[in-house]
Parts: structure tokens; sequence; C-alpha cells
């Protein structure tokens, strides 16, 4: 019964969407089982905010290595909640200057507004640009011209990088006039317009057929390694 | 040596990339960019719309991705207002509402005569629900965008009178960094509804997928920081005028006006409360910052410096600006072909030697493989 | 020569700036006037008419009317601000006629002579009343038109637009079907290796070996996602090899939803594995939906716990070579898969193994090695063959329509595109012949024009290069 519920009501809630597609009179059913979808996720976060507060609680508790930083995320965790639900430090709106809490929850000065520009901002922007060092590394390490596939994508990735640079327009600018298509820019733009959309397609009807197959499984029962049946 | 380079340390990569990009940025060379055919199609369709056409901008990208989707924002919001068009701003990203007040910001420092909140221009905030958000816009705006972010009806304001979906805009412009974002824009927007016309800006990792998409579903496409500052280019070449003539013969008139009893300063504020403006305004028109005056202030300038209003007129239209058939300026016209306002052509001279670095090490990479190879097979 | 000649006037012009400013003041004292007479009605608009949109759910009506004469922008002066539609419910014959606002002024503009009315009022059983008015400057109303009979609206149960869609949906599904049928038959179905799957029970090996943990990143989507789904299927397996072999394994993700889905799996699948008692909770925990935010965690465990094998399984974005390079700087054997074609190749450069997009759904099929599901590898590759042979058709019509010019090639190729593989009603001028007919005419003649132009263009590029 534990398997077969769930099993239902996976079958049941895909069929509706797949049919609602094709007939307009089930529209509504459809678009209430996409905010369904929503409500049960929203719902999923006390969960999730309940397994943050659990894991670095237990941490703290029995004093495991690094427990100061549980503290850490534990303090920034409740703070952000507090006032991110408190609005604290938000304005009330012009229209009405005496209600508190009329103001946008983000708005500019209130203190969730502090949080993100001057902590979140700047932190995941740092975290995004590592990007830059770990490509340096990659690129260092793994493209080596092993053979002639590697070395096509060793070429391409020379022309690329040359071209979306100023260098291209550079050492290629002087002929531009005559053969625009034979720059790196040009070159550039034909690798990434042509061989690259082409290669794309392919991998996206692959990757489209793939979902199909997949959401039938699923919505046949013959997949159920979701559920940890057996026959994962 | 070889040894040496065979286990190389990571920190040794990752400090080269560390200087390949700080000195450039720190020394900051200017570095001109052509606009890409696929780059001048979005620029040319902003063209092309009619002053006070109705454009719909989602800005789906959170801070992360600010530095190479910013300078687009920025750049897209410029040309807009230029053009006198109505700017609606959503986004799909929680933490993309701060982007929409970068926006804001602009058209309230650079465009605060001619652009007021409500009557040209509209902050819609967050729009949850991913694509499904955008099949429900595509039909009726105000399902999910009933109020704007200050909580007033939309049907309250001018900006946006008649727009019920995304059907009835004129253009609408998504710059995404990921889910949702172009992709979702094309799939259940502009495809499903070809009335909607769509152009994008993307980051340099997402745009290989949506290539496929131009010129079909997507107008034209700014891929990555590079086609920011192919944007800010044309941008330039159309709405920047590069001379110094103006700013010139103002500063040597200015000059040789100034006498013991009445100092630079003075003439300064003598001009300021001529032509009613404050001292950073005066000092705009005196760098060249804004270049092109409105005729009313350079007669008052002309009158004040005791000079012919056609000898300024004729400096001003060295440096580029056009003055023919009737043609005026307002008092605030920034000279966009000056680097402060290019923010993506200034980020070039890194991305040039980061991407001269990264060749260095792949060419090195493989010489240490052609090597280790050689070793081996002596073995 | 002519810009002098017009700053002179300009320069000159003050006086006649001054003139025109009184008569502008005159003028308006003037309309003030006008204004405190008796306004005027406009005249109204005329024929208005209604339709229920076709395939929709009965919840909408398509309204449409000849503008008012007022309606003129060869005027001087507007005489309109727009029009007002107002909506009654007529259904019961014995309740009081009640109009209510349907679209104002700020909707229906100037110029505008059609309107959808999508009103949550609006459904099938119910039937509606319109009635229109032209909206002067002033803000009279003009006579009221209304639509000679009520109309209400029909929910279509089937949209034709997407029979073609149904038929090709249908036709893949009955192969898929077809091949898992055969496969319960006992017909031996051949699939290829997949090193990235073989690899699996190897690296949960080797964590074992080393005494390690395995780290499973599911991605950074949510459980909508298919791709999360394809995910967690093999989670099941890596679960179940980790407690057969009593391996330590951990699940961070940066959705609620799929840390409680993840939990389910794991612990049916060391129930299946026979080692119920070895399963808890904390071997999956949420992290944050903030991406860096997750990133930073997991690399963070990553250095500091050194995991000696990690998979990625899911949706992902930037973070993939973050992820990637760190996994391989920590000597862990890596298996990544993914359907985000941009991150495909940060994945190969830095991962082990990689499923790229279809094998990342092949998998769980694959790794069960049940016929049934072999099967639907079989029948997506016999969606390939439709796909190809689509392509093949689209691109042998468009070149053969493109070539010899003839309408009926066009219409076939638009019949294509539209019909066959769009799923909205195609434009009409698209799939007429004699429109299409006509436009190449057009086009035929304006030929020599356009070439003209098209080599102005190209001067002008080539000097901006």
């Amino acid at each position: 019964m534990k398997r077969t519920f769930p099993l239902i009501i996976a079958a049941v809630a895909g069929y509706v969407m797949v049919v609602a597609y094709f007939m307009p009179a089930l529209q509504q059913v459809r678009e209430d089982a996409e905010e369904w979808f929503n409500i049960l996720a929203a719902i999923a976060m006390i969960l999730g905010g309940a397994s943050i507060l659990g894991m670095h609680l237990r941490k703290v508790s029995d004093r495991r290595a690094g427990w100061g930083f549980s503290v850490v995320t534990l303090l920034g965790f409740l703070v952000t909640l507090y006032v991110g639900l408190f609005k604290v430090g938000v304005p009330p709106m012009p229209e009405y200057p005496d209600r508190a809490w009329t103001g946008e929850y983000i708005a500019q000065g209130s203190a969730l507004w502090w949080s993100f520009e001057y902590i979140i901002y700047p932190i995941t922007a740092t975290m995004f640009a590592l990007l830059a060092f770990y490509v340096a590394s990659a690129a260092f390490r793994a493209f080596r011209a092993k053979n002639l596939e590697a070395m096509l994508l060793l070429g391409t990735a020379f022309v690329i990088l040359l071209g979306r640079s100023y260098a291209g327009t550079l050492l290629t600018g002087w002929y531009a006039e005559e053969y625009p298509n034979l720059t790196l820019p040009g070159l550039t733009d034909m690798i990434m317009g042509v061989f690259n959309t082409a290669g794309q397609r392919a991998v996206m009807i692959g990757i489209a057929l793939g979902i199909a197959a997949t959401s039938l499984k699923i919505l046949l029962g013959i997949d159920r390694s979701y559920l940890g049946s057996r026959n994962g | 040596m070889s040894e040496w380079l065979t286990n190389l340390d990571r920190r040794w990569i990752f400090l080269a990339m560390f200087l390949a990009v700080a000195i450039p940025v720190l020394l900051q060379p200017e570095l001109p960019e052509q606009p890409t055919p696929i780059v001048q199609a979005v620029f040319d369709k902003i063209e092309s719309l009619p002053e006070g056409s109705t454009v719909l901008l989602s800005l789906d990208y959170d801070p992360a991705s600010e530095p190479e989707l910013g300078p687009m924002n920025v750049a897209f919001t410029r040309h807009l207002a230029l053009r006198g068009h109505n700017l609606l701003y959503i986004t799909l990203w929680p933490t993309g509402v701060p982007m929409i007040d970068d926006a804001m910001r602009v058209l309230e420092n650079e465009f605060a005569d001619q652009y007021t909140y409500g009557e040209n221009y509209l902050n819609l905030g967050y729009g949850a629900g991913q694509e499904a958000a955008i099949k429900l816009i595509a039909t009726d705006l105000a399902k999910l965008f009933g109020v704007d972010s200050r909580g007033r009806p939309l049907g309250s304001y001018n900006a946006a009178r008649g727009i019920r979906s995304l059907q009835d805009t004129d253009l609408v412009i998504s710059i995404g960094a990921g889910y949702p974002g172009t992709k979702e824009w094309v799939q259940y927007a502009g495809t499903p509804f070809p009335e909607i016309q769509l152009v994008a800006g993307v980051t340099g990792v997402s745009a290989p997928p949506q290539y496929p998409y131009y010129p079909q579903q997507l107008i034209g496409m700014l891929p990555a920081i590079k086609g920011a500052a192919e944007y800010e280019a044309a941008l330039s070449l159309v709405y920047g005028t590069a001379g110094e003539a103006l700013p010139e013969l103002l500063n040597e008139s200015i000059q040789a006006m100034s006498t013991d009893e009445r100092s630079e300063d003075e003439i300064h504020e003598e001009l300021q409360s001529a032509l009613g403006i404050g001292a950073t305004q005066l000092q705009s028109i005196l760098t060249g910052r804004i270049n092109c005056l409105p005729l009313e202030q350079i007669s008052t300038i002309a009158e004040a410096l005791a000079l012919d209003p056609m000898v300024l007129i004729e400096a001003a239209t060295e440096d580029g600006c056009d003055y023919a058939d009737g043609r005026d300026y307002p008092d605030n016209y920034l000279n966009y072909g000056r680097s402060e306002f290019q923010t993506a052509l200034r980020r070039m001279g890194p991305q040039l030697s980061a991407h001269l670095l990264m060749l260095a090490l792949i060419v090195l990479g493989n010489l240490i493989f052609f090597l280790d190879r050689r070793k081996e097979r002596r073995r | 020569m002519a810009m002098i000649g017009w700053l002179v006037l300009w320069f000159s012009a003050p006086a006649a700036l001054a003139q025109d400013a009184a008569t502008g003041i005159a003028e308006e004292a003037g309309n003030d006037s006008v204004e405190a007479a008796p306004a005027t009605p406009p005249a109204p608009p005329a024929r208005l008419v209604a339709e229920d949109k076709p395939n929709d759910a009965g919840n909408t009506i398509m309204l449409s009317w000849e503008l008012s004469p007022d309606d003129d922008i060869t005027l001087d002066e507007a005489r309109l601000q727009g029009y007002r539609l107002y909506r009654a419910d007529v259904t019961d014959p014995g309740r009081e006629l009640e109009f209510e606002l349907a679209a104002g002024v700020r909707d229906l503009t100037l110029q505008r002579d059609e309107f959808e009315d999508s009103h949550r009022l609006i459904r099938p059983s119910r039937s509606f009343q319109y009635r229109l008015v032209a909206v002067g400057v002033d803000g009279t109303e003009s006579e009221p038109i209304e639509l000679d009979t009520p109309i209400s609206t029909t929910r279509s149960w089937f949209d034709p637009n997407r029979s073609w869609f149904l038929g090709l949906m249908l036709l893949i599904s009955f192969w898929i079907v077809l091949f898992i049928y055969l496969a319960q038959k006992g017909v031996d179905l051949k699939i290829r290796k997949i090193a990235g799957l073989e690899a699996v029970d190897e690296a949960v090996g080797r964590a074992t070996e080393m005494g390690r943990p395995i780290l499973f990143v599911p991605g950074i989507q949510d459980m909508n996602n298919i791709q999360t789904v394809a995910g967690i299927t093999i989670l099941a397996r890596i679960g179940r090899t980790a407690a057969e072999y009593d391996a330590r394994i951990e699940v961070p993700t940066s959705r609620s939803l799929v840390m409680t889905t993840a939990r389910e799996t794991l612990e049916s699948s060391f129930l299946s594995a026979g080692r119920p008692d070895a399963y808890h909770e904390d071997m999956s925990y949420y992290v944050t939906d903030e991406q860096f935010g997750y990133v930073a965690y997991l690399t963070g465990y990553m250095s500091r716990e050194k995991p000696a094998a990690c998979f990625y399984l899911g949706a992902f974005f930037a973070e993939s070579l973050i992820l990637a390079e760190t996994g391989n700087s920590i000597g862990a054997i890596q298996v990544a898969g993914t359907a985000e074609p941009a991150q495909l190749p940060f994945f190969v450069a830095a991962c082990d193994y990689t499923l790229i997009g279809e094998e990342f759904f092949a998998a769980s099929a694959y790794l069960s090695g049940e016929p049934e599901q072999l099967g639907t590898l079989k029948g997506q590759d016999v969606g390939k063959i439709i796909g190809g042979l689509l392509i093949i058709v689209g691109c042998l019509l468009a070149t053969a329509a493109s070539v010899t010019q003839n309408p009926q090639m066009e219409w076939a190729v638009n019949y294509l595109k539209f019909s066959v593989l769009g799923t909205e009603e195609p434009p009409e001028e698209l799939l007429d012949q004699d429109l299409i007919e006509e436009r190449m005419e057009e086009e035929a003649d304006g030929a020599n024009g356009e070439e003209q132009a098209f080599g102005g263009a190209w001067t002008e590029g080539n000097t901006q290069t």
C-alpha cells in the first residue's frame, strides 16, 4: 500500500497533465495540478528548515568538529528568517505612512535588503567568479591533443577563445573588409551558428525523446525506482 | 622542469589567472569592439520600434551573474529610454529583484526629466512559478502581475496602458542566466505566440544552447559580456559623440575671461545661475560628459561668455551633435561614447588577457603531454 | 547650409515664440469656455459582434466592432479617449440587467477594434450581453451599441491544432509500449555498454575500500524537473549498492522536496538490500535553495571529507565545473550525468565518466537490466528514426520550395512547420494557397529593389568594420 498509493497519485496526475494538454476543457485541472506542486514545495520548505535546524543543533550539542560554524549557520538562518518574516526596517508605503508592514519585504534600507546587498550579493558573485580559476585549471589539465577528435576540439577552442575577445579583431581585422567570414570573429560565429547549432539540436532531440520515454515509464509504473522499489 | 610542470600545483594557475584579470582591471585598457550581426539585430530592432512602444524586460539573473549580465541590463535600459519607449520590468528569479533596482537607478539618474515612474516605466517585481509564470502572462499579465512592486493595480499606471498580456507588448527582452531564462521564454512565449517578439541577453556558459533559436525564435541575442560590449559599441556609434571641441572651447573662453577680480570659479557660478543648473551639471558640460546642449542653453552660455552662438554650435557639431532639421537635445543628453558608460567594454581587457592565458595554458599542457609521451616511448 | 538657416531662424524666434505662447493661452481659455458649455457626446462605434473563442475551455469571448467616426487619426485634435465595454450576465431572464465594466479606456485605446474578454465569470453555462460606448476627451459617453443577441460559449473537448502532435506522441508511445511487450515476451534486446554506468559499482567499491564516503548530488532543481527524477532513480541503485557494501553515502540537496524524496528512496534501497538498520534520515539533508550557497557547501564538504566517489546526476548550471574540478583535485572517482547541454563539456573535461543527455535518462533502465525498461530504450530509437525522417523530409521540401518557387511546395513546407510540428493555430496567410502565390509574386516583383537595398546595407556594414 505504501508503494501503490504514491504510484497511483503519480500516474493520475501525469495522465491528467497529458490529456489536459489536448483538451481545453480540462485546462483548469491542469493549472490546479501545477499549483498543487507549488503548495507541496512550499510545505516541504518547512521540512527543509527543520532539517537544517536539527542537523546543526545536533552538531552543536555533540560538540562535533567544526560545531562553531554550525552556530554561525544557525544564527544566520534565524536572523534572516526573523528580519524577512517581520519586515524589520521596512518603511511603510507612502500611501499608508502610519501602517507598518505595508512596504515591500525587500524595500531599500530594510534589514533583509541590507543583508542581500552587502552579504549575499558579494558572496555569490565571488563564488561564481571562482569559475574563472577552475576553467583555467581544467583547460591546463584536460585539453590534450590525444587523437584527431581532440585536435579538432583544440583547434575550435583556439578559434573561439581568440574570436570572442579583442585578439580576434586585432589579428584578423585587416582583411575583414574583403573576407569578413574568414576573420576569427566571423569563424567563431560560423562555428557557433552552424556546427554548434547542429550538435545542440541533435543532443536536444535525444534528450526530448529520453524525457518522453522516462515519463512514460513512470506513468506506466514500469520504473518505480524513484519510490525505492526493488527494480531500481 | 618537466617534472615540476607535470605535477604543477593548481595554485600557480590560480595565481596566474588572478594576475591576468587583476592587471587589466587596474590598467583599464580601451579596446574597440564591432557589433556582430547577432548583436546588431537586437540594436536595430529597438531602433526600429516607434517611439512610445512598450517593452517588457525580464531580468532573470542573480548577483552571481550580475557582472556579466548587469551591463546588458543597463545598456538596454539606456537605449530604450533614449528611444522614448515604455518599460516594464519583471523578474522570474526571487533573487533578481535588486537587478530591477539597478535599471531603476539608471532611469532616475540619467533620464529623470523624461522618465517618471508609472508614466513611462514600472517595476512589476518578482513573479513566481518559473515557466508556468511565462505561460500565464503570455495570455494575461494581470494574473501574475496584477499590481506593481508598490502594490498598486497595474491599470492605474499609464506605462501599462493597453497591455493585457505579453502579446500586447512590442518587444520582450529576456536577460537570463539559467532556469528559468531565455530558453523558457522562447519555448513558452516566443514560439507558441508568434506575435511576441523576443530578443535576449545570456551568459557565456548558456549561450551555445540558445544559438539554434536565432534568428527564427530570437530576433537577436547578446552572448556573454562580449555581446554586451558590442552593444555598448553600437550604442556609442549612434548616441555617443566622441569629440572634445565644445568643452575645450568653453574652458578656453572661461580661462580667457578670468581676471584677478573675476576668478574662474566666479564665472562658473555666474554660468550656473544663468543656466539655472547645479555645479555637477556644469562640470558635466565642461568635461564633455554632456556635450550636446539644448539650443536654449547654448544661447545662454554664448551670452554669458560673450561668444557667437554659431561658434558654439559649430564646435558641438564637430563633436558629432546634430542640430539639423529642427533637432534639439534635452539638457541631460549624456555622451554615451564615454568609457564611464561602457562597463562591458571596460571588462573586455580582463577578458582578453584571461583568454590568452587559457590558450597559453592549453599549449603548455600539450607540451608537457608530448614531452611525457616521448619519454615513455624512449623507455 | 540649411541647418545654418534654420538656426538663424531659431535664434531670431523668441518674438514669434512669445506670440505662439500667447495664442496658446488664448486657445486654452477658449477650450475652457467650450467645456463650460454642455458637452456633445461623441459618435458611437458600430456593429458590435461577439464570437466564442474556438478551442478553449469556454472561458473567452472575442468581441470586435467598427471604430467610431470620431476615432480618426487624421483629425487635428483627438475627440476620443477610447472605448468602454460593459458586460451583463443575462442567463436568468427574470433578473434585472446589470452591466459592469469589462474593459475601460486604458485597455480599449483609440484605433482598437477588438477585445478578448476572459473574465472569470465567463463560463460555458452562462450567456452575456455586451454594451460598447466611445468615450470623448471630456469623459462623455456616446450612445451605447449592443450585441444583436446575447452570446454564450461552449467548452471544447479537443484542440484540433494539436491533433498532429497527439498523433506523433501516440506513434512514439506505441513503439515504446510495443518494445516493452516484446521484451516481456523474451525477445532479446541488445543495448550498447555505457561506460559511466558500468563504473557505478567500481566507484562504490572503491569508496568502501578507502573507508571514505560517497557524495551524491541530485542537481539544483526541484522534483518537477525530470532530470531530478532521473537522478533519484539512479540514486536508488547507488544507495542499494552502498548498503550492500556497507559504504557511507551522503545526499545534500538544494530543495526540500528533493530531500524528502531522496530519504524515501534511500530508505527503500537499504531495505531492499536487507540493511534497514544501516539507514538513517541524516543521509539526505537540505542545505539551501541558493545556487552558490549550495556550491559553497558542497565544495567545502569535498575538501574536508574527501569523498572517494562523487556522483553529479541531475540538472546543473554554472556550478558544474566548480564541483567537478574540486572533485578532481581531491582525487575522487567522478560520474556525472545531465541533460543541460551547456554543462556537458565541463563534466566531460573534469569527470571520469559522463552520461550525455539521453544516456542519463537511459541509466535507470540500463542499471535495472529489466527487459521492460530496456524496451523503452528501443522505443526511443524508433522516435529518433521518426525525427530523422521528418528532418530529411523538411530539408528536402524547404530546398525544393526555395529552388522551384512553387506555391504548392511552399504550402507543404508551411504545413509541415506550423500544422504538423506546431501546436497553436497556424497563421492563415501561410496556409492559404492563393495568399502564398500572391506573396511570392510580390517578392519576385520587389526582388530587384531589394537586391539594391541589400547591396547598400552590405557596403555600409563593411565600412563599419
